[in-house]
């Protein structure tokens, strides 16, 4: 019922266009296009953004609410550039798990120089639909764990991969390392330990 | 079963045999992966392999819990960002009748704010950096020569990310 005038669009334009009245309307102090924008787009960064960066569901989900605070307080201030509201409320999300990583300094595959590094790309925004988004964003949080695991042993990348990446039951994933169950367990063990380390060696570095 | 390859780091045996204590974390995180539970602060294995499932393969926000952190913050800025619907928020009840002597046919209950009388808060404009020289980003003295597209490149850094923090702050990200 709350966002039941705005869930139709203007006929004309189903896109751009009806984002750019939505966001019209919000700047205007319609409660309703806002929350028809942040309907449209928020689930999107919490999967394709803030969750596989901040790592936890309730972390994720607060920052959403973080970001979504923010935008109501300074959507007035969103300059329309052609592009679409997502660009604006990425950056937004960026710089909301930006400040949860700050608080951190273990266990987290984003640093802040990772961040800080995506909002200083965050300018050279295109138009582009939902899916094609969150398939990139989905590259690029892949092509991050392939990172942190390339600086581990081989094997041990692989049994994270098989284990707790493609979530292989742990009999098929130790047959895939030719090794028995149990031993499996203890490599997996390893695995992760060696990851920490990694990770933990790169906190230093960051800014 | 040495199965080295070519890359691997020197001094690492994954097939090496397991102490008692690698033996007591290896089964506790079989079991927090078989139970798939949120792992206890302590078991440091387990909240990575949480973490990596969740850039990995991020699941979806549940509708529930994105409707209540989106009515929350709709709701006002002072809701409780879990849910608790806004104190502040009003709702009035607009009750159409169509003479004295028909009962009440319908009410309508609608939020048509949400901070009470006064209008949304507008975020003060953030400060932004203007120009000013560049010496402060040079410690040492300059060599008699050389350097010269170091420092240029030192300088235009500093600028962009001046620039872009000038963006952004007049596009009220921060």
């Amino acid at each position: 019922m709350l966002l039941s005038h705005v869930s139709e669009p203007p006929a004309r334009d189903e896109t751009l266009e009806h984002e750019r009245w939505l966001v019209e309307r919000a700047q205007a102090g319609d409660r309703e296009a806002l929350g028809a924008l942040l309907s449209r787009h928020g689930p999107v960064l919490y999967r394709s953004v803030l969750l596989p960066r901040l790592g936890s569901e309730a972390a994720a989900q607060d920052a959403l609410s973080e970001v979504y605070a923010r935008v109501i307080a300074r959507i007035d201030r969103f300059v329309w550039q052609g592009v679409g509201f997502w660009p604006w409320l990425r950056t937004v999300g960026l710089h909301v798990a930006l400040d949860q990583l700050r608080g951190r300094r273990r266990l987290v595959l984003w640093t802040e120089q990772d961040v800080t590094r995506e909002i200083d790309g965050a300018a050279a925004a295109t138009p582009a639909d939902h899916a094609f988004l969150e398939q990139r964003e989905q590259q690029d949080a892949r092509a991050r764990v392939e990172q942190v695991l390339a600086r581990i042993h081989p094997r041990y990348a692989k049994a994270v991969r098989h284990r707790v990446l493609e979530e292989l039951p742990r009999e098929e994933a130790a047959r895939l390392l030719d090794v028995t169950p149990a031993t499996f367990d203890v490599v997996l063990h390893r695995a992760m330990r060696a990851l920490r380390k990694a990770l933990d060696d790169e906190a230093p570095d960051d800014v | 079963m040495s199965k080295k390859p070519p890359n691997a780091p020197k001094g690492v045996d994954p097939d090496a045999v397991p102490t008692e204590d690698e033996r007591v974390s290896a089964d506790a995180l079989r079991r927090a992966l078989e139970r798939r539970e949120q792992p206890a602060p302590a078991q440091d294995d387990a909240a990575l392999a949480r973490r990596l499932r969740a850039a990995w393969s991020p699941p979806p926000i549940d509708p529930e819990a994105h409707h209540r952190i989106l009515a929350a913050a709709l709701a006002g800025a002072g809701a409780d960002r879990a849910g608790v619907p806004a104190r502040r928020s009003r709702l009035v009840r607009v009750a159409f009748g169509a003479s004295a002597a028909l009962a009440l046919a319908a009410s309508v209950a609608a939020v048509v704010r949400t901070q009470g009388e006064a209008p949304a808060p507008v975020a003060p404009p953030a400060a932004v950096a203007v120009s000013r020289s560049t010496q402060p980003l040079f410690a040492d003295r300059f060599p008699a020569y050389g350097g010269q597209t170091s420092r240029v490149d030192r300088i235009a850094l500093a600028r962009a990310t001046d620039l872009r923090d000038n963006e952004f702050s007049r596009w009220g990200i921060r």
